[in-house]
């Protein structure tokens, strides 16, 4: 399974979970992203603006839905501001 | 997941992998095989939300032992208790994605998820630790010669937020120390609040070696 079928399958899922998905922002990062060959998992990083949101996309996306793992960070902006997840993670933007 | 889960995971080996499934076993485990020489058998099961040693024991009952088994969901713990009846096999364990480096590794019976050995290791040969139980995967309890017993759970995570502290607190119950794996990464102030919130500490690895000794 691709990367390009993984951001394909992930921005569906975005489009798929409405306000759930709502003014969040989704990221690839790691060996998925990278198109490394035989890569065991898909990690995705969501950014989304309260703890409630986090907490309410977690419950919501099945990690099994791809063909790998889906290994799932879930953080707030805020968070994100802090660290610098996004650069930290070398991720690349999916969504929207 | 429509159909078992073991026919879950052959419809989703592709070329990507690293193996193809070449068959089943007479026990309905699959067959693989990397193209290299290396052959394996893999038993499918699909406990949640914890894979407890029941879950584990009819597949090892079989008159052929599994080299690996996979638990679907991959987001079900595996319990201690699971964990020592597949390695006194031994057989491999773990989720979809853990086969796939097992067979990278070319060692399906004794595939181990480093990073956890490393800790277990790490805890039990601290000075101040008489003994290491682990009663999930991810959860290890330091006995310590001074000082009350510390629960850690081990967080996989690259940067620790906020998020996988309540997280784990869900899935595993009440801790001690929230423990980010990676050497890399930060923890968010969020998350060390959340930690707090709960009675716990969230923490890199140097730190919790100190938080063992006082």
């Amino acid at each position: 399974m691709t990367r390009a079928h993984n951001v394909d399958a992930l921005t569906a899922l975005a489009g798929q979970l409405g306000s759930v998905a709502a003014d969040t922002e989704w990221y690839l990062f790691g060996s998925m992203d990278r198109e490394e060959e035989f890569s065991s998992d898909v990690d995705l990083l969501i950014l989304c603006e309260t703890a409630a949101k986090a907490d309410a996309l977690r419950a919501t996306i099945d990690p099994d839905q791809l063909g790998r793992p889906i290994d799932l960070s879930l953080m707030t902006f805020d968070e994100e501001r802090e660290i610098g997840a996004v650069a930290l993670q070398a991720a690349r933007k999916i969504y929207p | 997941m429509a159909g078992s889960v073991t026919d879950w995971v052959e419809a989703h080996v592709d070329d990507q992998s690293g193996y193809k499934v070449v068959g089943r076993t007479a026990e309905d485990f699959l067959k693989i095989d990397d193209g290299k020489g290396n052959t394996g058998t893999v038993a499918v099961i699909g406990a949640k939300p914890m894979v407890e040693a029941a879950d584990v024991a009819p597949v090892l009952a079989m008159a052929t032992k599994p080299d690996f088994i996979i638990n679907v969901p991959s987001s079900s713990i595996w319990t201690g208790d699971a964990i020592a009846l597949a390695q006194g096999v031994p057989a491999g364990f773990g989720t979809f994605g853990d086969l796939g480096k097992a067979v990278r590794k070319g060692d399906l019976t004794g595939y181990r998820n480093k990073e956890f050995a490393f800790f277990e290791d790490a805890i039990g040969q601290h000075t101040n630790v008489r003994q290491v139980s682990r009663p999930y995967e991810s959860v290890f309890v330091a006995h310590r010669r001074r000082g009350d017993d510390l629960t850690i759970a081990l967080i996989d995570a690259y940067n620790l937020s906020a998020e996988d502290v309540r997280n784990a607190r869900k899935k595993i119950g009440a801790f001690d120390i929230a423990l980010k794996m990676s050497s890399y990464g930060k923890v968010t102030d969020a998350a060390r609040n959340a930690a707090e919130s709960i009675g716990a500490e969230a923490m890199i690895f140097g730190d919790l070696m100190r938080r063992l000794a006082k």
